[in-house]
């Protein structure tokens, strides 16, 4: 069981938190009509063993998205930021 | 303002109910007004400044605890999001209180006064009730006066905000079309510690 500490609400069970896949995947521009990079950024995934950086919504809370590290391996997770405060230029 | 109808219906039944003994007093709350006030995402601060110098108060830093001045009740449910409440006949409604405040290029204000139950619960056996359903730490040490968390019980979102003054206080804020099921989940926990259930104030 996953105790993951929102920066908003603090620290929660993970059944109140709803996965959101790799956070380090970066989508083509919409405008971008390139089948093969659409496929690479929607179903190939590096699944690596260890520290993972990954999304995650705190549904049950806040609703806010974050981005958290944590290892697969161990689920240790090293760090929790807020999504939009990165996205904003880490306000 | 058209009159607020309970959300509980015939599950709502005062008087004593369950073992000997009243482990818990619950009741609901008809008498309150609720409004979210939500900024975008570039206007944080200035709603914050505008909100708090309208209420005459400090607003809540996180998520974590109430503010409380007066009869108003303030909740940051997320960032940048405030919950208020207060009784009303304060004066106007919150609604329109602070429609003028908070202008439509700084955030957006929604009367949700119908759209939540309050409940509270009081008593020696108060805390041992929630912990059958909210997964959280509870301990006075952890969960002190005017800590608040938003937690689901079953699926269905709550807002449980303990009260200051009291050991073992707490008002519970529900969605309206999930509150009669909730209510039936706390009334049936509540038995087994005896529970008085009190007329709901207006």
């Amino acid at each position: 069981m996953l105790r993951i500490t929102c920066p908003h609400c603090g620290e929660r069970d993970h059944a109140e938190f709803a996965y959101g896949g790799d956070a380090t995947i970066k989508y083509p521009s919409l405008d971008n009509a390139d089948q093969e990079a659409w496929f690479q950024a929607v179903f190939i995934r590096k699944n690596p063993r260890g520290k993972h950086s990954e999304l995650w919504q705190h549904v049950g809370g806040c609703r806010e998205w974050l981005v958290v590290e944590r290892d697969t391996l161990t689920h240790e997770i090293f760090s929790v930021t807020s999504a939009r405060v990165l996205a904003e230029g880490g306000q | 303002m058209s009159e607020i109808r309970s959300a509980l219906g015939a599950a709502y039944a005062p008087g004593h109910h369950g073992v000997a003994g009243t482990g818990v007093t619950l009741r609901e709350r008809l008498d309150l007004d609720l409004v979210q006030v939500a900024a975008f995402a570039q206007t944080r601060e200035p709603l914050t400044a505008a909100l708090s110098h309208e209420l005459g108060m400090l607003l809540p830093a996180d998520g974590r605890t109430a503010s409380l001045q007066g009869d108003v009740t303030v909740y940051q449910i997320a960032p940048g999001r405030y919950l208020i409440s207060r009784p009303w006949g304060v004066g106007a409604t919150l609604f329109d209180e602070l429609t003028p405040v908070i202008g439509p290029d700084v955030g957006a204000v929604t009367d949700l006064s119908h759209a939540r139950s309050f409940i509270e619960l009081r008593g020696e056996a108060a805390r041992e009730v929630l912990a059958r359903g909210f997964a959280l730490d509870l301990d006075p040490l952890v969960f002190g006066e005017n800590a608040f968390a938003q937690t689901p019980v079953h699926h269905i979102s709550t807002l449980l905000h303990r009260l200051p003054g009291e050991p073992s206080a707490f008002r519970i804020l529900v969605l309206r079309t999930f509150a009669r099921s909730f209510w039936e989940w706390l009334f049936e926990t509540s038995e087994a510690f005896g529970c008085e259930v009190l007329e709901a104030q207006r």
